[in-house]
């Protein structure tokens, strides 16, 4: 059952995906990222950066790198962007 | 082999397969580079000339590699069509559909219309578009890794986070100094993407590769809106439909970044500029949200062709460079080396791309220093 509990809704990364991605090698935030998809999609973390630390303890100040845009952005506002 | 990117890791799936003991050595995880980091277009039709047949030989690799390994890339040959917005471009797609039926590929030039019925996410600014119904996709993030996990099936070791500092070619073989010893071997192949060069130069060869960064834009996930592949009459774009839902947006703007630091950013008006096209190709993506912007180096020739084969005058060590699209085409290139390295013949697919056989334009290829 624990191991069915959504860890990332933006990506639907289970606890057992997760810990699938580590017991295959992932040791820090980012390869858990590129693993698992954990932190990959519209919230960039934000929501699932607390439970990340918790899965790699060794690693807790580990924190995902922001990629731009940083926000979820619509097209039409990255075109008004360029006056930014 | 040096180097777990696509092309190492196919070339030592394909050695390790034909009996050969392979030892893959690299200095972080399969695929973090050129390799993981691109967006996984697999396409024919948007190639150069020159590198069009491999490109087929490339995606038919990956499609069959599914089922000889019983991995997956999650490949999907959803067909593709490259699209034209203005006069020349529809003037390249003409003659690039005979370009491509000269090679014997079944490639149709359609109107707008037509592009449409295909495709009804297509705007009413695409004028024309050519069909080619051997384009598709894979995960870029996890398919290298498929490849290496096939690999160890078939017998090959993989050595991971090993970083190899030289190597010297011997008389009785090729040294690999590493980070964690030495390696002794009768074949060397440098797979090293950009890193090649550096790898290269200890043994006096200079392996003229420009450093080129590539970015990617990806959307929340949407409703069904794109089947297909779509790519670009000049290159500036390239847009698929992920099973998640998401949207990825590539087509060669370049990011910023650092090669000695392996630092890389995108570039907030190379995001724009891809932007643009995305949209006057597109224009429902206006209701989407990009989420996530990455980039990725690569090194190319100038001349974009890969450069495999034999290193003049260090016996017994190989290289295989990239080159444009060496995603689509990169298990064409590994499988043509393996069986190169394997019979001591050169199949024809590989004729004129080994090292010091041209001459890549402003750029001195092979000088040998003293």
């Amino acid at each position: 059952m624990r191991r069915e509990i959504l860890l990332c809704r933006c990506e639907d990364v289970t606890d057992r995906d997760a810990r699938l991605a580590i017991e295959r090698g992932a040791a820090s935030a980012r390869d858990l990222k590129l693993r698992s998809r954990i932190g990959m999609g519209a919230c960039q973390g934000r929501i699932c950066q607390g439970t990340i630390s918790d899965l790699l303890p060794e690693r807790r100040d580990d924190l995902l790198s922001t990629r731009p845009p940083v926000r979820p952005v619509l097209f039409g506002d990255l075109l008004g962007g360029d006056e930014a | 082999m040096i180097g777990a990117g696509i092309v190492g890791a196919f070339a030592a799936f394909r050695l390790a397969s034909l009996g050969h003991g392979v030892t893959v050595l690299e200095r972080k995880e399969p695929g973090l580079e050129a390799s993981g980091l691109n967006a996984g277009s697999l396409a024919v039709q948007n190639k150069p000339l020159p590198l069009v047949s491999l490109a087929l030989a490339g995606t038919r690799l990956w499609q069959s590699f599914e089922e000889e390994a019983g991995r997956s890339t999650r490949y999907h040959r959803t067909g593709g069509l490259r699209v034209a917005h203005d006069r020349s471009g529809v003037e390249r797609l003409l003659a690039a559909r005979d370009d491509h039926r000269s090679l014997g590929l079944d490639i149709e030039h359609l109107s707008g219309e037509a592009s449409r019925e295909i495709c009804p996410a297509l705007g009413e600014r695409v004028l024309a578009a050519n069909w080619s119904p051997y384009d598709g996709h894979n995960d870029a993030l996890t398919a290298t890794g498929s490849v290496v996990a096939a690999a160890v099936d078939a017998g090959a070791e993989v050595v991971m986070r090993r970083t190899v500092l030289k190597l010297e070619a011997r008389a009785e073989g090729v040294r690999v100094h590493t980070d964690d010893g030495v390696i002794d071997c009768r074949t060397a192949v440098v797979a090293a993407g950009l890193w090649t060069k550096v790898l290269c130069e200890p043994l006096g060869v200079k392996v003229p590769l420009r450093v080129r960064n590539n970015q990617m834009m990806v959307t929340a996930p949407a409703p069904p809106l794109l089947g297909i592949l779509i790519t670009h009459a000049s290159g500036r774009l390239t847009l698929k439909q992920v099973a998640a839902g998401s949207i990825l947006i590539g087509g060669g703007w370049p990011g910023d970044g650092d090669v000695a630091a392996n630092t890389k950013r995108p570039n907030l008006a190379s995001m724009v500029g891809n932007a643009a096209i995305a949209l006057t190709i597109v224009p429902d993506l206006a209701r989407l949200s990009v989420i996530r912007a990455w980039a990725g180096f690569d090194g190319r020739t100038g001349d974009e062709l890969p450069l495999v084969g034999p290193v003049p005058g260090a016996p017994g060590v190989w290289m295989c460079t990239s080159c444009y699209g060496t995603y689509t085409l990169g298990p064409a290139l590994a499988d043509g080396l393996a069986r190169w390295i394997s019979s001591g013949e050169r199949p024809e697919t590989l004729d004129g791309f080994a090292p010091g056989e041209r001459t890549v334009a402003n750029e001195p290829t092979f000088v040998r220093p003293r």
